[in-house]
């Protein structure tokens, strides 16, 4: 209970002492709250997702919602002749396209949608689009999940908030960035505790190392959680529809994304020395993630490698676990892939960290 | 070197409160502190003096916990630090060189901060830190920011954490550090308050006259090593027929552009400037200070004053090592 008692003292007294500095107030939450509603609203203003070329030669109702649906995913669609199509195809500037042929709708209302799919020599079977593509179809033949389909096993959302969507998912790519950038440089404060004497004044009260490295990463925890709940309640009272995939997968994105980033900040702790390697870290290392997380912008105009080397990127995940509670229904089952890995960086990044952090205990 | 132990038990029955034995720490090749002994009993105020880079800190951290000790032990209270190291440190309270305190808070929160991790709560916690802060004379500025206190205040309230679960052994290393004559003079009072209400004191400092002016028995360090220890009349005695002189020193309104390097080079003695005064160490005794004055007044120091100072431990010092306490 002590125990308790002392980690939760450590952990509320760092965030209290953090919060008295004004710059940390500055670069914690009102950086993050302008990139949340200003950069990303201006961000999201300059386009939506790309890749998927779509042929309608239906023109039907059906046939619109797809497009819609596929929209909402979210992709940027753009319709297209089939020669056209074909043309670009051949070219390898597009890697498929979808023809929805002049029996679409028909198929639908007969529960058996009828999709053409397209493909150049750069295609790769069952990739994003296509199964998307087969969900959405499914759904609309069905209104519920297509179990003889090999794709997702929920329908996707309700299309209300899908317009909304990528300005929701610049968001949380900024916040995952911050979260990253902002807990690195708290992670550091236990090398100040350490310079100052404070550390070693706390170990010679009697605290256990392992206590004052919980307090702290249950410090940077806060911290985070803070920064989430200003940034997703600003956008929210602006009117962003964080709560469209439902409360829970919000929840789980968040936490998840929280428990990679204070693990990560802690293993950064745990292999620098100095305040300029943090500083190198925390803003390189954020930065980078989010771009090649897709925070800047969709992963779906870099090449192909860069997209593979993305998936190493927390704010991918993080983007990602909101991306799939939206696109598919929240919460945990789309998200699942995204929640474990995130769980798993965060874990790993704590073993690293306390490992090295052991040399402060002197 | 010569080693000079002229230790007397006072035990009184009592067991010590501290016992380090043999006690020993070292950083690769260099040795900080080698097989140092020695054994503080109940109300004492002991002090372990030595110029900077002695290897008194160590020594503390080592009695503290924080560090462990290549050889030897330190037993706290009957706790060997070795096999019952938190329950040694439940009977320390530890008051580092540095200001070891959050400066964005307030004292009191300072105060409270620590207490709970001392394992006080409620209204023990309150009567605690409320005692602590009247003994340092914190009172009135427990609502204040530390980081708008005076280095002295500091100082102040450095101690009062360290005084929190009333320790039976405070380890005080160098408290007095850089602060101004009223915040030293607070210090040294609480530090004889506490002694006088039993607490027992580890008080380490290169001023030697603190540890003159606190402690009944204390020990010399060099180079990781005690040179000396034993009652202070005693190791005082070591010192031979060597005295102090002391000149005023006023460089301002004249008394030459060198300072206390060149002149210790200039007549190869020891040679420190203390509040505005030259202290001058003769290694031989008083029969040494005409001949030094003549040197003075020819480096155009104007010698309107002067003082010859018994042995003390400065002397004591210089006749065991060569060196001034404060090389």
């Amino acid at each position: 209970m002590n125990a308790l008692k002392r980690v939760w003292t450590i952990a509320a007294t760092a965030l209290w002492r953090g919060y008295r500095r004004p710059v940390n107030v500055l670069v914690g939450i009102g950086l993050p709250l302008f990139f949340g509603v200003v950069v990303s609203s201006l961000f999201a203003g300059s386009g939506n997702e790309t890749r998927a070329v779509v042929v309608d030669l239906d023109g039907g109702p059906a046939a619109q919602a797809f497009v819609k649906g596929l929209e909402a995913t979210p992709m940027q669609v753009s319709r297209s002749t089939r020669a056209e199509a074909e043309e670009q195809l051949a070219a390898a500037r597009i890697p498929l396209a979808l023809v929805l042929p002049e029996d679409f709708s028909a198929s639908v209302a007969a529960g058996h949608p009828h999709l053409e799919l397209l493909h150049g020599p750069t295609y790769e079977p069952g990739g994003l689009v296509e199964r998307r593509a087969r969900a959405l179809a499914a759904s609309l033949a069905t209104g519920r999940p297509a179990p003889e389909l090999p794709v997702r096993t929920v329908p996707p959302r309700d299309m209300a908030d899908a317009d909304r969507y990528p300005y929701l998912r610049i968001v949380f790519g900024f916040y995952a960035m911050f979260a990253l950038s902002t807990l690195m440089h708290q992670a550091y404060e236990l090398h100040e505790e350490r310079e100052n004497g404070t550390l070693a004044r706390m170990l010679a009260l009697g605290v256990p190392f392992a206590e004052v490295v919980a307090g702290r990463a249950l410090a940077l925890w806060l911290e985070g959680a803070v920064q989430g709940a200003v940034m997703i309640g600003a956008t929210a009272a602006l009117g962003a529809p964080w709560l469209g995939a439902g409360l829970p997968a919000l929840a789980l994105s968040v936490l998840a994304t929280l428990v990679c980033a204070s693990g990560l900040a802690l293993a950064v702790a745990g292999v620098t020395r100095t305040a300029a390697q943090v500083n190198n870290v925390a803003v390189l290392g954020s930065t980078a993630a989010a771009m090649l997380g897709g925070a800047f912008w969709p992963l779906d105009v870099v090449p192909e490698y860069v997209q593979k080397v993305g998936h190493l990127s927390p704010v991918y995940w993080a983007m990602d676990s909101l991306r799939e509670a939206f696109a598919f229904g929240g919460p945990i089952v789309g998200q699942a892939q995204a929640l474990a890995v995130l769980v798993l960086m965060g874990v790993l990044g704590a073993a690293v960290g306390v490992t090295g952090l052991r040399r402060l205990a002197g | 070197m010569t080693q000079a132990t002229v230790e007397r038990t006072e035990t009184g029955g009592e067991p010590p409160v501290l016992a380090v034995r043999d006690l020993v720490k070292r950083y690769g090749h260099d040795t900080a502190v080698d097989r140092v002994s020695f054994t503080i009993y109940p109300g004492e105020t002991f002090g372990l003096l030595g110029p900077n880079g002695a290897g008194k800190t160590t020594t503390l951290a080592l009695i503290a916990g924080l560090l462990r000790p290549d050889g030897g032990d330190v037993i706290v209270c009957g706790h060997s630090l070795r096999t019952a190291r938190r329950l040694a440190q439940r009977h320390l309270g530890v008051v580092p060189q540095d200001i070891a305190l959050y400066p964005e808070l307030t004292a009191v929160q300072n105060m409270n901060y620590f207490a709970t991790l001392r394992g006080l709560f409620g209204a023990e916690r309150r009567r605690q830190v409320e005692e602590a802060l009247e003994l340092v004379g914190l009172t009135e500025h427990a609502g204040q920011r530390v980081e708008r206190f005076s280095g002295g205040m500091k100082r102040r309230l450095n101690i009062a954490v360290g005084l929190l679960g009333r320790p039976r052994l405070l380890l005080l290393d160098e408290p007095t550090v850089g602060i101004d004559p009223q915040s030293r003079r607070h210090i040294l009072d609480a530090v004889r308050s506490l002694a006088a209400a039993g607490t027992t004191v580890l008080y380490t400092s290169h001023y030697m006259e603190e540890v003159e002016y606190l402690c009944r028995r204390v020990a010399i360090m060099d180079h990781g090593r005690i040179i000396a220890q034993g009652p202070l009349d005693e190791v005082r005695a070591l010192a031979g027929e060597a005295v102090v002189l002391r000149v005023p020193w006023r460089p301002a309104l004249g008394d030459g552009d060198m300072d206390a390097s060149q002149l210790r080079n200039v007549l190869q003695l020891p040679v420190e400037t203390v509040d505005s005064e030259l202290r001058i160490v003769l290694p031989t005794g008083a029969g040494q200070a005409p001949e030094v004055l003549n040197a003075l007044v020819r480096l155009g120091i104007s010698v309107d004053g002067l003082r010859i100072e018994a042995p003390n431990l400065e002397t004591v010092f210089l006749a065991l090592t060569g060196r001034a306490l404060r090389d």
